[in-house]
């Protein structure tokens, strides 16, 4: 259902996206010799598969910045552009609800925020890309679809501090089933279990029960800063008590 | 980071203390290693250290090659009556007392030569010595020549540099090499500076819960998304570690381009960003000059070389230079 691709094209050719068609022509040039299988360059640092798939990438990044249309659709969908540029162009993507607006658009603007959220070390973006429209009023997990609750969408978003079993009531709510998400995240059903049930001394130490929190949130999709945190709290004071 | 700015005149240089409270070096150190023996380290260290010497800042050489020590052959001088083995072996020696003046004005010389010292043999005590005896010692520019391999002393050497160079050729072997060294760096670097971010539970950590991590930058990435509480300080260290490499011994034009690819494929392995500093050509009046017991730079001003290398002792030199820093 969700596809993850690792993509600033600009980051793979070195260039910054005002770059002219000469350097980006000038560019893919280089990373094609850079990436090549006979490449010195790559002897020892990359295995002829991953090499294969650079050299994948590299093509499509050119094939995608060479071209004007998809070079700028491509611009929109990391969210270079910037904001009076988009809001002149798809006029209700931005401001309206996601799940008013019509899919397209919808999937753009997660696609922008996502992109913008992730900039990773070297500014590499991961774009997901969402597919199958949902009905109105649906959202979706990696692991099955929900009816929004919009007065529990608040509490969650409003939490100070929680423990397992409210991370039990999210789970419960988005319909996520223990077994599959225990598989998903390499964590076995007790670990869980204990996580859900407040049994603090079947978890852990904090750096570790802190990780498999912060997998919990992001596979049931929740601001995970927010409820990592708002768990944390809760686990510290039951810690130093 | 605090940079030594080269105008100051060593006197008036202040010990300045960082946010940290660590105590900023009284010099720009700049580290020169290599994965391999004999791929010009000593010839890059000492033409970088003539250089920047004839820019008119002091200059102190260090021959940190501990096992087999020969700068001062590189420079056409004799060999010193003190260097490291001495300061090694004698702890009311400073650093001062075993450095050497050299024929080039600004330019001084601590050498490693006289009888064989093991990088296995010295113990922390003695490292953490040299390291801070070299770290307080006020100068515009230290320039330290590190031998080959990835021992650890060697790795910290490297380390307590601001300014990174690895010297390539274009030889695989050699690539592969210094691929090598700086995988092994890079591993040291993130162990030893981010202990106090308990980095080594959260890699366990990590590795353990299977994420598909192949590279340092995906170790990184995965770090940085896990733990967003460390994500500031981890930048804030690993981003002092920028490569910059050098290619040596070149004979086609093609071989160029191979700097860049380097530094490219560097720069997608380990996530921070690298610079590819330049290329020195291949020049048979390196190893004639070094046998009339001249630098190169003396004895053949005519060569290539000399504005390469000249380019690049600027590069390094200019502080204000940009520096594609990760926010
Ligand atoms: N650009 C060059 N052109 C021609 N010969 C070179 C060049 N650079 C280095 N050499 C030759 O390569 C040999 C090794 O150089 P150098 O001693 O600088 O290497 P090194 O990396 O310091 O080696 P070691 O690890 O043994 O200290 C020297 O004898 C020198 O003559
Ligand atoms: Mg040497």
């Amino acid at each position: 259902m969700y596809q993850e691709e690792e993509t600033s094209f600009y980051d793979l050719l070195e260039i910054s996206p005002s770059a002219g068609p000469t350097e980006i022509y000038e560019a893919y040039q280089r990373a094609r010799e850079t990436y090549s299988p006979h490449s010195a360059a790559i002897y020892s640092m990359f295995t002829e598969e991953e090499a294969r798939e650079l050299l994948r990438l590299v093509d499509e990044a050119y094939s995608t910045l060479s071209n004007r249309s998809r070079k700028r659709a491509y611009d929109l969908r990391l969210g270079l552009l910037d904001d009076e540029e988009l809001k002149n162009e798809t006029p209700n993507a931005y401001h309206s609800h996601p799940n008013k607006s019509p899919e397209k658009q919808d999937s753009l603007v997660e696609e922008r925020k996502v992109g913008r959220a992730e900039e990773g070390w070297t500014g590499i973006v991961k774009v997901h890309r969402k597919v199958d429209p949902l009905p109105e009023g649906q959202e979706r997990t990696r692991f099955s679809t929900y009816t929004v609750d919009a007065q529990f969408e608040k509490d969650i978003e409003d939490v100070e501090e929680c423990d397992g079993s409210f991370l039990q009531k999210i789970r419960e709510y988005k319909n996520v089933p223990l077994q599959e998400l225990s598989e998903a995240m390499k964590t076995s059903r007790s670990t869980l279990r204990a996580l859900e049930e407040n049994e603090l001394d079947r978890l852990p130490v904090q750096v570790f029960t802190r990780g498999i929190v912060v997998q919990y949130c992001r596979m049931l999709g929740l601001d995970e800063h927010k409820v990592v945190a708002a768990y944390m709290t809760y686990y510290k004071s039951q810690k130093s008590t | 980071m605090m940079k030594a700015s080269p105008k100051l005149s060593t006197a008036t240089k202040k010990k300045v203390v960082d946010l940290r409270g660590r105590i900023a070096p009284q010099s720009t150190i700049i580290a020169v290693g290599a994965g391999k023996g004999g791929v010009g380290k000593s010839f890059f260290s000492s033409s970088l250290a003539y250089f920047l010497a004839q820019m008119g800042h002091k200059t102190l050489l260090v021959d940190m090659d501990l096992g087999a020590a020969n700068l001062h052959t590189w420079l056409g001088e004799g060999l010193p009556s003190k260097g490291i083995n001495e300061f090694m072996k004698d702890t009311n020696l400073t650093i001062g007392d075993v450095i050497s003046p050299t024929m080039k004005n600004n330019l001084h010389l601590i050498s490693g030569a006289s009888e064989g010292l093991y990088n296995g043999d010295i113990s922390d005590a003695e490292k953490s010595r040299l390291l801070s005896a070299l770290y307080n010692y006020p100068t515009d520019y230290i320039i330290l020549d590190l031998g080959a391999g990835t021992h650890t002393s060697t790795l910290d050497y490297f380390l307590m540099a601001q300014h990174h160079v690895v010297v390539f050729t274009p030889e695989p072997s050699s690539i592969e090499n210094a691929y090598r060294f700086m995988k092994a760096v890079f591993y040291r670097k993130i162990r030893r500076y981010g202990s106090r971010l308990d980095i080594d539970q959260r890699i366990e950590h990590i590795t353990k819960n299977n994420h598909n991590i192949k590279s340092p930058r995906d170790l990184l990435n995965t770090l940085h998304k896990e733990f967003p509480e460390i994500s500031k300080d981890l930048k804030e260290v690993m981003n002092q570690l920028q490569f910059q490499i050098v290619l040596n011994q070149i004979r086609t034009a093609q071989d160029r381009n191979l700097g860049k690819g380097i530094k490219s494929v560097c720069q997608r392995h380990f996530g921070l960003p690298c610079e590819f500093l330049g290329a020195l050509s291949y020049d048979n009046a390196v190893w004639q000059s070094l046998r009339q017991k001249k630098h190169l730079l003396v004895a053949n001003p005519y060569s290539h070389l000399y504005a390469q290398i000249m380019a690049m002792a600027r590069k390094l030199a200019d502080p204000s230079q940009p520096k594609n820093m990760v926010s």
